[in-house]
């Protein structure tokens, strides 16, 4: 199967290379460097294309773009966020440099519609199954307690599913929230949420905007069957001192970013809930001595050594804090990259990094005698080296390597007065090297195909069980430290390929394999801080997906709507759930309560965006269905995933009412999510117990919801460097119960009854932003 | 200990999310077909040791479970020992050993129940069997009152040696000398998990309430600790104390997990509680010998 794969990839890799030789016509180039007009500074990642045609490129980390053209007459368009789109005509003769120098917006940088992507990039890009955000079309939605929150935004594209109300963890086309491998700045955070899911741990202030992939993963990354989220922090070089940041019912932020010389710019950002201030209010005196607060710094530094060099600092850490007079209980990520850009010619750029990343989660109890605690967590180092090469036209190459080392930590117990009981650390080794080429056949054809090799090991120092057909251990094998004793590779094909109809309307089709070492134990939909990663190892084998996805897209009304439709079939290997009644917290032998199979997923998603005028939104409809068959589960019989929702609506609309308000509706539809409702019951000495004809085989009642907002500007056109806005927020405007759990209760006397817990029902906010 | 903690994690989420709230909700789904449902205890105290035999019904059935009468019950221990049951007359559904009688510790027991259940002329035979554990020695059980968020509560704990093998054991309590809460939900667990092969120097093993503390009322305390068995100064408070097959610790946790539904950051996927009970019936087994110890509340 693999060298099937492998075949393919190679022969459109050489397909690509032969049909580049042959396209060789007499071209002119032009070049040169976009910075700001007043600054000078260079800007990165500005867009540079040809207007009515589908060239364009990007600028470089020092600014430069460089495009290929025949001789001719052309309209050069830069847009860059932040900035004012510029236009130049240009008579091509022979190759020449052109400079061009952006003004910035005077106007707050959420209040403008402007993307670093060309407008009609959803019809004319390879891409499939990518949602991209800035952090203004996030800000103006209405937020449960009016805190802004990226994961509860994604929540909203088409495809993307949330595991439990309110919660920041998410399922991407009917994958485990585990597959989705999200990245801050480059680095892996493994815990995304604060307060048990309720929030995010991403600061709105210090995020630029955001990058989802749904299953064609860019081949850079690997480790994850679903999705990448990637998240970027601002990275613009700010023209000077400056700060952001709002006050809200739960949180207040703050972010303040400046710039040393020309070549040095900073950035810090923090926010910090304040919830538990409310119980020194309190008369239970528990209450009074308990804490229960959130933080997130961030911390940024920039430095461009040369026109060819530039560093990166990036730092992130946050944590959630619990604190009772019995005990504490604190979980958090730590994540931090320094990054080196490098270029070594116009056509070859680099970048290196080290990353870093850390969770924690650690409990403490004492009372009367008793001293004991709990601590578990994951540690990455990772180095990875990307390069982009442009060779010619049919030759855009991007490859690179990395390497990860995990340590896993799956849990700690010391109770004073007895020895420790340690679970096994658990080192492991993530390597991984690809090549990937994008060019385009003809005006009609662009291609996009590479192969990514990845490597797994595991190391010593550990004993390992080996348990036989019943999950029984049948003997253990110690291996030293750092022996390598299991290794997997595989090899991951990713093909995408983009044919345009007309000027606004293309097909697309990809293919994509992807493969997963490392998961969560875990067994609850909402997510639990608790939870443990673990490795692939000789008992536990990775799991694969395979994913076909194919589309349309069609914008009208020059490019003012955008519409699509893109049908996936997921086909998964060696999908991973957990037997029944599986004990996933210290258990020595947490490999034998895995269980693998089979997973299938396939949907079609429809979506239509209006991204400009006054009037801006989108609307989108997801049909999908999840399911898995794994032996030992429910007999054998497939069953359905938990996220898996039939039918999914998200609509979300803007309105700018005048120069001062703009207005904001969000309502939300699903299917209820699968679940096991007992059918029959036994009675035990007065009390009843349940009985289940399967897994999965009910549904609870639909979720929907109405949110709305609006957004403030008392000054807008104020010259004075102090702007605030403010933003009211209603969540579940209409007060729809939406089942949160569902128990069932019984006392002595009486049979038993079903009850649910709904959470948020009109839950109203303010927030009051800031800049200056 | 852990979960106490949590308890209190969620009262402040609760606190803070004061929108959430509970309400009935109608449910429909079909109705699972009835099986045999058989639950014993065998023990080493000389007594009347009892069966219970019942069938299921559908789950939000309002009227209680049907009891099976006329039933054939016996236990036979692994040197071949009979003992015999006979339903009891005023108990539909119970089944008593004929004699008192008690099991002998090392040894295994075979439930046998031969009944027709499915109605169709002809008994079938259902089987289950348990080992009996040696006792445990304890040397000593302590109470202490202790102030637990501002709660005043009293902490039973054991001192007695843990043996080197992977050991599950049970707790049930006596309160001035009568039996109190011996329902499956109410009874106390502990595995040697963290402990194993040491000394238990004083393992919390039951949080009670005081009886004179009058908060105890408020309503933010949530169900199981309002269900807490509460002391008095001068109580003699007794503890019986037994080693139980892992398989019975595991029906017992099950039973726990299941019976109340969902529940929030830490369930599991509902799942069948697994029983010993042969040829597709539900419900346990199991025998357990008994060691007594008691102590007396002091201020």
């Amino acid at each position: 199967m693999y060298i099937k794969k492998t075949a393919i990839s190679i022969l459109f890799l050489l397909l690509g290379i032969i049909v580049s030789g042959q396209n060789q016509r007499q071209k002119t180039e032009i070049s040169g460097t976009v910075s700001d007009s007043k600054t000078g500074e260079t800007l990165l990642g500005a867009f540079v294309y040809i207007k009515g045609t589908e060239q364009g490129t990007f600028s470089d980390s020092k600014g430069k773009y460089s495009l290929s053209l025949q001789k001719g007459d052309y309209i050069i368009c830069c847009t860059f966020m932040g900035y004012i789109t510029k236009e130049i005509n240009v008579n091509v003769r022979t190759s020449q440099t052109i400079n061009l120098q952006l003004e910035y917006s005077s106007l707050e940088l959420e209040q403008i519609v402007v993307s670093s992507r060309a407008k009609d990039a959803n019809v004319k890009s390879v891409d499939m199954g990518v949602e991209r955000m800035n952090i203004g079309e996030i800000k103006r939605l209405p937020m449960l307690m009016g805190e802004v929150d990226i994961l509860k935004v994604i929540q909203l594209l088409p495809g993307v599913q949330s595991t439990a109300e309110g919660g920041s963890g998410f399922s991407v086309r009917g994958g485990a929230p585990d597959q989705n491998l999200i990245l801050l700045d480059n680095t892996t955070v493994y815990n995304a949420s604060h307060l048990f899911g309720f929030f995010s741990v991403f600061n709105n202030d210090v995020i630029s905007g955001l990058e989802l992939y749904k299953g064609d993963l860019p081949l850079q990354v690997g480790g994850r069957l679903s999705s990448l989220l990637s998240i970027q922090t601002k990275s613009n070089v700010p023209e000077r001192f400056g700060a952001t940041g709002g006050i809200g019912l739960i949180s207040s932020r703050l972010m303040l970013e400046g710039a040393v010389g020309k070549q040095t710019s900073w950035m810090v950002g923090g926010r910090r809930s304040y919830v538990d201030i409310f119980f020194g209010l309190s008369s239970d005196d528990a209450i009074k001595k308990s804490t229960l607060y959130f933080y997130d710094l961030n911390a940024k530094i920039s430095h461009q050594f040369s026109n060819n060099d530039k560093f990166e600092l990036n730092v992130y850490n946050g944590q959630d804090v619990f604190g009772a007079e019995i005990g504490k209980f604190n979980y958090g990520n730590t994540a931090a990259s320094l990054l080196w850009r490098h270029r070594f010619s116009q056509n070859l750029i680099s970048k290196f990094s080290i990353n870093i990343s850390n969770y924690n989660c650690d409990i403490e109890a004492s009372f009367d005698e008793m001293d004991a605690s709990w601590a578990a967590g994951i540690f990455d180092v990772a180095a990875k080296a990307d390069f982009t090469h442009h060779v010619n036209k049919h030759l855009n190459l991007n490859y690179g390597v990395s390497g990860i080392m995990h340590r896993i930590n799956p849990g700690k117990v010391s109770v004073k007065g007895y020895s420790d009981y340690d679970l096994q650390e658990n080192d492991a080794l993530e390597y991984g090297i690809y090549l990937s080429n994008e060019h385009q056949i003809n005006e009609k054809l662009s291609l996009r195909y590479g192969l990514r090799w990845s490597i797994f090991q595991n190391l010593g120092n550990i004993t390992m069980y080996r348990y036989d057909e019943n999950y029984e251990i049948t003997d253990s094998v110690y291996y030293g430290k750092g022996k390598v004793y299991n290794t997997y590779t595989r090899l991951e094909p990713r093909i995408g390929a983009v044919f345009l109809i007309d000027e606004q309307s293309s097909v697309k089709a990809n293919y994509s394999h992807n493969t997963q070492f490392i998961q969560l134990a875990e067994n609850s939909a909402s997510g639990s801080p608790l939870s443990v990663w673990f490795a692939a190892s000789p008992n536990v084998k990775p799991q694969s997906a395979d994913i076909f996805s194919v589309g349309y897209f069609r914008n009208f009304k020059n490019n003012l709507y955008e519409t699509s439709v893109e049908i996936y079939y997921k086909d998964m290997k060696n999908v991973i759930d957990f037997a029944e009644h599986a004990r996933l917290l210290m258990n020595q032998q947490l490999e034998g309560e895995i269980r693998t199979g089979k997973g299938r997923a396939y949907g079609i998603e429809l979506s239509l965006k209006k991204n400009t005028g006054k009037l801006t939104g989108f609307i989108n409809y997801t049909l999908s269905r999840s399911e898995r068959t794994i032996p030992e589960i429910n007999n054998g019989r497939s069953y359905l995933a938990p996220y898996d929702k039939t039918h999914a609506v998200n609509i979300v609309l803007n309105y700018q009412l005048s120069e001062k308000i703009n207005a904001s509706v969000t309502w939300i539809f699903a299917s209820g999510t699968p679940t096991t409702y007992p059918t029959g019951r036994f009675q035990i000495g007065g009390e009843y117990f349940p009985i289940y004809s399967g897994r999965n085989e009910y549904r609870k009642p639909a979720y929907h919801r109405l949110d709305l907002s609006l957004n403030y500007v008392p000054n807008p056109r104020s010259k004075k460097r102090w702007k605030s806005e403010w933003n009211f927020s209603l969540y579940n405007a209409y007060g729809r119960k939406n089942p949160w759990l569902i128990s069932y209760k019984q006392n002595e006397t009486a049979t038993p009854t079903a009850e649910m817990l709904y959470l948020f029902r009109f839950v109203p906010s303010v927030t009051y932003n800031f800049k200056f | 200990m852990k979960n106490k903690l949590f308890t209190y994690i969620f009262t402040a989420i609760a606190l803070l999310f004061l929108t959430s709230c509970v309400e009935p909700i109608e449910i429909e789904t079909s109705d699972s077909p009835p099986v045999i449902v058989i639950y014993g205890i065998f023990t080493d105290e000389m007594k009347h040791h009892s069966v219970m035999i019942s069938s299921s019904s559908p789950y939000f059935d309002n009227q209680p479970n049907q009891v099976i009468s006329g039933a054939e019950v016996q236990i036979e221990s692994s040197a071949h020992d009979i003992y015999a049951f006979a339903e009891v007359d005023s108990i539909p559904g119970q089944y008593n050993t004929v004699n008192e009688v008690a099991g002998i510790n090392g040894m295994s027991y075979t439930l046998k129940v031969s009944v027709d259940f499915n109605n169709d002329g002809t008994k079938e035979l259902y089987t289950a069997a348990s080992f009996m554990h040696q006792s445990v020695d304890i040397d000593s059980i302590k109470i202490r009152s202790a102030n637990l968020m501002g709660r005043k509560r009293y902490i039973m704990y054991l001192y007695a040696q843990d043996s080197p093998s992977e050991d599950y054991y049970l707790s049930r309590f006596k309160v001035n000398d009568i039996l109190v809460r011996d329902s499956i939900s109410r009874l106390s667990l502990l595995n040697d998990n963290i402990f194993n092969g040491q000394y238990m120097n004083g393992i919390p093993l039951e949080t009670f309430r005081d009886a004179t503390d009058t908060s105890n009322d408020d309503e933010d305390d949530d169900d199981n600790d309002r269900r807490r068995l509460s002391l008095n100064v001068d109580d003699t408070v007794g503890i019986l104390f037994s080693r139980i097959e892992e398989g019975y610790y595991r029906f017992i946790n099950q039973c726990r997990n299941e019976m109340r539904g969902e529940s929030s950051f830490f369930g599991t996927p509902a799942s069948n509680i697994v029983s010993n009970i042969s040829n597709g019936g539900v419900g346990y087994f199991a025998c357990y010998s008994v060691t007594e110890s008691k102590t007396v509340v002091k201020k």
